[in-house]
């Protein structure tokens, strides 16, 4: 259960005295202008939220937030994040980054994070370049497009993000992009409310190294999901996970499930164990003491 | 010297219970008081492939695995030959192999001269006969042992109970005729020495690794997170079985990585946690040893060194971690390293290691080896009254009522020993930021090189008082008045320790000096372990020497001059003839001036 503020408090309560190092007309200040407003609608005690970030211009946003915030080391903020939320599950664990943190160096950990189920909320900001070392391709750079390590053109297919969740068991899949503070407050909002692991893929522009167009490139295709979309049938959810983003690029929420998370049966394990007796230092010491007198004077 | 320890070597195919048989004797012979150590070894098979044990008893604790054989029982001698490096017969030892064994005397793989004292047992057959399969014959072999060393049948016939208990009164009955058909025939065959124990005492029988995990649950582990590894994976095994009880976790990650960032994730939120590896994972996981060194985080990192570099060979020992667990994160990364020496230092170690980690804020690396993982003692069960554990300082409710909410807690505020009071989230008004990132006070991004040189200090200034503090973690043995010191770290310790009381008994006066704690190096320490001596000769498994190397770097330049190396690669322990053999020339030397 989320601990909640003692008062009610606002989204500028969440903000953090630090300044932000991004550059003008990054979507990421769009990103933690709605991360302040879903702590805000949840009205989540910052003292018992952590933020967990990698390395990346977006890993710099926990810096920002007046929660625990864990600025961590390059793709490593999943295993972070588990560890924190495993130890006292009575945190609300939300972690940001960027493309490169979570879909190249980091891929191995979202995996499995979506898989185990953890109850994290995981927003990856997903600019498809490297930002925070000046413009080399990353992980969702379309193909075509030139940057610093593909200055002829990046010959590599990009990975999809959240077609990705979907094939790892992710039990919350959404989108949103940095434009649509709205869309985002209420789908970060969802995302940490659900139990189980959960993902937004947070489409986040850089105009210095991807260019103006590139915010103009996602602003002309973004659309809300379908009329009737049901988010819970595979099928649906399938389609615009598979949707060619050089057509359209479906915001909102795209797929639920509800199996138990990693946290309920961690506990369930440890009921099961509990039952069976908890022993003593003591005891546990002598079962390394062989005593082969007892069996003998028993017959 | 009176010998006062007996050495048993058991070798056979994959299936033949020799694994069991040594596990066998040694329990007995610890319910009877007897010391003991016992070193599995096997073939590169999976399962199934030839196996061998060696079993030293002695009424006295014993520090290492010994030299030659007292008795040897093959059940073949094909599966021997693969072991015979390790189990070494002499003039005086007892030799029995299966009378089903048709090797060509010419193929026999033992010297010349010892062929004709073997002595032909019906292991295979009699465990027929009487036991009702091939399947007993280890229980025979248990029972030739029984008679040859004049250890009471009846302890064994009281193991064997409780061992096949689950598996029905007509199995145990089997078991029990085929050990005493075992004790039939030793009739008339003795072990060379009778060890006896000093007093009736109850001993424990327990590995290295069991013992390192049992500490680190007793020192108030309740997270572990690691990927599976040889020589590890026993600690990950028996904490994942121990710690739910406890209302703690062994997760198993997708990688090593994902390990140790998973325990610094429960640490950080307040849970004592642990993340173990072999030297490969260790190279993989030291970016993030670095990040809990610069977010000053406790965390225990275990390394149970094996052979490398790269896959090496992992089911062997080695020493040559010694460099990649001193210096191999990126960055001036403040840390402490400690090496436990044998089975019983595993559990004393990893308690300091989590007392340590909380007090100082700070990742601690404990240098296990192969050769005190997997190995089993029968030791004196470990003091639980005396042991004391530490928490980490938290901040209290009233200092956190004083933070101006504006500025925010100063997590890593300068304090005169560097260590700073530390929250964990759910502390109201505690918040704060942690990054891998150099930082101020506050825990926000600088770059500036003032800063950082002023946190450096701090990071490594608090680390000062762990050498005297620890001062116990500093071996010494032998005689004061010595001129030949012997240095050695981890489980080199055991022959080393012999080879002075080897080399005292022959009127050799010599010291041993064994670290356990490596960094922060012990300087004061050390070098009053050292006043006095001529030549300090150093006994490591590293071909390259790092002990050495890391030794010379450390000590003042006239006791540096002293050292003379004598690292070899690993694989093999080392021996007590070895050593003795490798300092007798400076003893000649000495004895010339």
């Amino acid at each position: 259960m989320a601990h909640q503020a003692v008062t009610k408090l606002s989204g500028k309560d969440y903000k953090a005295p630090l300044q932000p190092v991004w550059c003008p007309g990054c979507g990421d200040f769009g990103v933690v202008a709605a991360v302040y407003q879903a702590l805000a609608k949840l009205n989540l005690d910052p003292d018992h939220t952590v933020l967990v970030s990698g390395i990346g211009c977006s890993s710099r946003l926990p810096g920002y937030v007046n929660t625990y915030s864990f600025n961590a080391i390059h793709g490593r903020a999943i295993p972070i994040a588990t560890g924190i939320k495993l130890a006292n599950p009575d945190l609300t664990v939300v972690v940001v980054g960027g493309d490169g943190d979570g879909f190249a160096i980091g891929t191995g950990h979202f995996v499995h994070a979506a898989r185990r189920n953890v109850d994290i909320t995981y927003v990856c900001m997903d600019n498809s370049i490297y930002g925070l070392t000046k413009g080399q391709t990353s992980p969702t750079t379309p193909s075509g497009e030139l940057t610093k390590t593909s200055p002829d053109g990046n010959i590599e297919d990009p990975i999809n993000p959240v077609l990705t969740a979907l094939a790892c068991g992710a039990t919350f899949i959404a989108r949103s992009f940095s434009s649509e503070v709205k869309t985002s407050v209420e789908l970060i909002a969802e995302a940490i409310e659900h139990d189980g692991f959960s993902f937004v893929h947070m489409i986040s522009p850089c105009p210095v190294f991807r260019g103006r167009q590139q915010f103009d490139w996602v602003k002309e295709r973004v659309r809300g999901v379908p009329e009737g979309f049901d988010f819970t049938r595979r099928e649906q959810s399938r389609a615009i996970a598979f949707e060619d983003p050089k057509e359209q690029i479906t915001l909102g929420l795209i797929w639920r499930d509800s199996r138990p998370s990693y946290i309920a049966h961690q506990q369930e394990l440890r009921e099961k164990v509990a039952q069976k007796g908890v022993p003593t230092y003591e005891d546990i010491l002598n079962s390394f003491i062989p005593d082969f007198g007892t069996v003998g004077a028993a017959r | 010297m009176p010998r006062d320890d007996l050495i048993v070597g058991i070798a056979g195919a994959g299936g033949d219970g020799v694994v069991s048989a040594g596990e066998l004797l040694i329990q007995v012979a610890a319910t009877e008081g007897l010391f003991g150590m016992l070193v599995k070894a096997f073939g590169p098979q999976i399962r199934g492939g030839e196996s061998s044990v060696r079993v030293r008893l002695s009424s006295r604790p014993v520090m290492a695995q010994g030299d030659d054989l007292d008795v040897l029982i093959a059940f073949n001698w094909a599966d021997y030959g693969r072991f015979r490096a390790e189990l070494v017969p002499d003039d005086h030892t007892l030799i029995f192999v299966d009378e089903m064994d048709k090797t060509p005397p010419g193929e026999i793989p033992l010297p010349e001269r010892l062929k004709a004292g073997v002595t032909r047992v019906p292991f295979e057959q009699l465990a027929i006969d009487k036991g009702g399969s091939a399947l007993a014959k280890n229980i025979v072999a248990v029972g030739v042992l029984a008679g040859a060393l004049n250890l009471p049948r009846d302890a064994f016939a009281r193991a064997i109970e409780r061992r096949f208990a689950k598996k029905g009164e007509k199995v145990v009955g089997a078991n029990l005729a085929a050990l005493d058909a075992g004790v039939e025939v030793s009739a008339g065959h003795h072990a060379p020495v009778q060890v006896r124990p000093k007093k009736p005492e109850k001993l424990m029988v327990v590995s290295g690794n069991d013992a390192f995990a049992f500490g680190a649950l007793v020192a108030g582990c309740r997270f572990m997170a690691s990927y599976p590894i040889t020589p590890q994976s026993e600690v990950m095994e028996w904490l994942a079985r121990e710690l739910p009880k406890f209302g703690g976790v062994m997760v198993q990650p997708e990688d090593e990585l994902a390990s140790i960032c998973m325990a610094i994730g429960a640490s950080y939120a307040g849970v004592k946690a642990l993340t173990a590896s072999s030297g490969p994972g260790l190279a993989l996981k030291s970016e993030a040893i670095g990040l809990a060194s610069m977010a000053e985080v406790p965390l225990v990192v275990l390394n149970v060194q094996r052979v490398g570099p790269s896959t090496g060979i992992p089911t062997k020992t080695e020493q040559a971690d010694l460099m990649q667990g001193l210096y191999g994160s990126p960055g001036d990364t403040s840390k402490v390293v400690v090496a436990p020496t044998d089975v019983a230092d595993c559990f004393s170690i990893a308690i300091d290691a989590f007392n340590i980690a909380e007090q100082y804020q700070v990742p601690v690396l404990v240098l296990s080896d192969q050769g005190i993982g997997h190995r089993t003692d029968a030791i004196r069960p470990f003091d639980l009254s005396a042991v004391r554990t530490v928490d980490r300082r938290l901040a209290t409710a009233e200092e956190l009522a004083q933070v101006d909410p504006h500025h925010g807690f100063k997590r890593y505020v300068l304090t005169p020993d560097g260590v700073s009071p530390m929250t964990v989230p759910g502390q109201a008004r505690g918040n704060y930021l942690t990054s891998g990132l150099e930082h101020n006070e506050l825990g926000a991004p600088v770059s500036g090189a003032a800063g950082h040189q002023q946190m450096s200090e701090k990071r490594f200034h608090k680390l000062a008082g762990v050498p005297e503090q620890y001062a116990r973690l500093l071996i010494t043995a032998g005689d004061p008045r010595a001129d030949v010191g012997l240095l050695a770290w981890g489980a080199s310790k055991g022959a080393v320790l012999e080879a002075v009381e080897v080399l005292g008994a022959s009127g050799i006066r010599a010291r041993g000096v064994i670290p356990r704690l490596l960094m922060p190096f012990p300087t004061a320490q050390m070098e009053r372990a050292l006043e006095g001596l001529k030549t300090l000769h150093v006994f490591e498994l590293s071909y390259a020497g790092q002990f050495c190397t890391y030794l010379r770097s450390q000590l003042r330049p006239e006791l540096a001059a002293r050292l003379v190396g004598h690292g070899r690669a690993g694989a093999a322990p080392l021996g007590v003839q070895e050593i003795t053999k490798l300092v007798a020339p400076s003893l000649q030397a000495a004895a010339a001036d």
